[in-house]
């Protein structure tokens, strides 16, 4: 039985926590999206992932707490970067969930039941894949460059960034064609309702966690500035 | 006028990952600069972006291609809980902007879309220079209840508006113009080479 919870629900929440940007004036809410964010990940059984999120969070709470107690000299700038990173880290907890847990196949079927254009979310959920790919490939490419004897080089900047974009953008030409050919032959130009080896459907557990989610979050928003 | 095909949707998603990956190195470099560094990262990315698109005008060169991908990396930065609605909007409109200016022929000038991308850049500020402009007061108190101190936020405030807003906008606009040179600079012979 497929217990995953639905991205659907991920998505939402990822829509909802900028706008505690907006509306929260107290610590306490980035606390609890990090905490929700932690149990997700936990969830998933995401141990490592969890670990290196909350030593980050740790870190970047604790580093903007002493440059603004110490009131160190011209650190202003960097206690309100080092304080948006922090805000940032429950964001990336559940985004890396939707990269590296979901496939695109699963995220498709699901922003299907949102009824958007259906090119759009074929398009949105290509990009979502290929992000971490990117990353890896500018390692990649790195080493490529390293064997070859080109290293990049400050002196060279133009060169340098000549080596390394070029065969990126290249690449992306041939991954859509090899890409489009591989959906074409899977259907992908198909207007029906698509039918997906996934389990799509809205379980009782999603309506768990999107409910735990809102309430804490009002509760949070509305009376986190008395605690 | 071409229209997009699925294979071009499918193209300007992976263009749309690559842009995201250097969307963010750029973004973090410049907001070593503080809030003025945040404010003017859609130029610092638009020098080293003018490639992807300048790659993507010579590859496509179909209408709705700036609007559409566009909406792809708005709808990554929403995913990623970047997205809010001025961003968006100010976005999307310069992107069809550049689209009307560029994408309606294959054969384009440099010049025109060097315009359309530093246009398309302009937009993308307005992310950050909108909620400054608009919210000034909840957006200061809101720093000041995390521990900020009232005279940084007034001087961080003072540079996303008046005089620093032309100021943003004037660098943004130029760095992102010298991107797409820089881009036709560094791919010109292998489009030449190709004989597109």
């Amino acid at each position: 039985m497929n217990t995953k919870i639905n991205a659907l629900v991920l998505i939402f929440i990822n829509l909802i926590i900028p706008f505690s940007a907006m509306f929260a004036h107290n610590i306490f809410v980035t606390f609890f999206l990090f905490l929700f964010s932690a149990v997700l990940l936990l969830r998933f059984g995401k141990i490592r992932r969890f670990l290196k999120y909350s030593i980050a969070f740790l870190a970047l709470g604790m580093i903007y707490y002493l440059l603004l107690h110490f009131r160190i000299p011209h650190t202003d700038v960097f206690a309100m970067s080092f304080f948006i990173l922090f805000h940032f880290i429950p964001l990336m907890m559940i985004a890396s969930l939707l990269f590296y847990d979901y496939g695109p196949s699963e995220i498709l079927s699901t922003l299907q039941l949102l009824k958007l254009n259906r090119k759009f979310t074929i398009a949105l959920t290509i990009a979502l894949r290929y992000i971490p790919t990117f990353q890896a490939e500018f390692k990649i490419m790195k080493s490529s460059m390293a064997m070859r004897g080109i290293a990049f080089s400050w002196k060279r900047p133009l060169q340098s960034f000549s080596y390394f974009i070029t065969p990126q953008l290249f690449r992306c030409s041939l991954l859509a064609e090899e890409l489009t050919a591989a959906g074409i032959t899977k259907g992908i130009e198909y207007h029906g309702v698509r039918t997906s080896i996934y389990n799509i459907k809205w379980k009782k557990s999603d309506s768990f966690w999107l409910i735990s989610f809102l309430l804490g979050f009002i509760t949070i928003i509305l009376w986190g500035g008395h605690l | 006028m071409k229209t997009l095909k699925i294979k071009d949707y499918v193209f300007l998603a992976i263009i749309s990952a690559l842009y995201m990956v250097i969307y963010f190195i750029t973004a973090f470099s410049s907001s070593v600069l503080g809030p003025f560094g945040h404010n003017i990262s859609p130029g610092v990315f638009g020098l080293v972006g003018g490639t992807i698109i300048y790659f993507v005008a010579k590859k496509l060169g179909k209408m709705w291609q700036f609007t559409l991908l566009t909406i792809i990396i708005m709808g990554l930065f929403t995913l990623m809980g970047g997205g809010y609605l001025p961003w968006w909007i100010c976005s999307i409109l310069t992107a069809f902007l550049a689209d009307l200016i560029v994408s309606r022929s294959s054969d384009f000038t440099v010049w025109k879309l060097a315009l359309a991308f530093a246009i398309m850049q302009v937009g993308q500020t307005g992310g950050s220079l909108i909620p400054v402009m608009f919210f000034v007061d909840s957006y200061r108190q809101e720093w000041i209840s995390r521990g900020q101190s009232p005279e940084f936020m007034d001087a961080s405030i003072a540079v996303s508006q008046g005089g620093y807003a032309l100021l943003t906008i004037l660098i943004v606009f130029t760095l992102s113009f010298i991107g797409i040179y820089l881009g036709h600079f560094i791919l010109r012979k292998h489009f030449d080479n190709q004989n597109m």
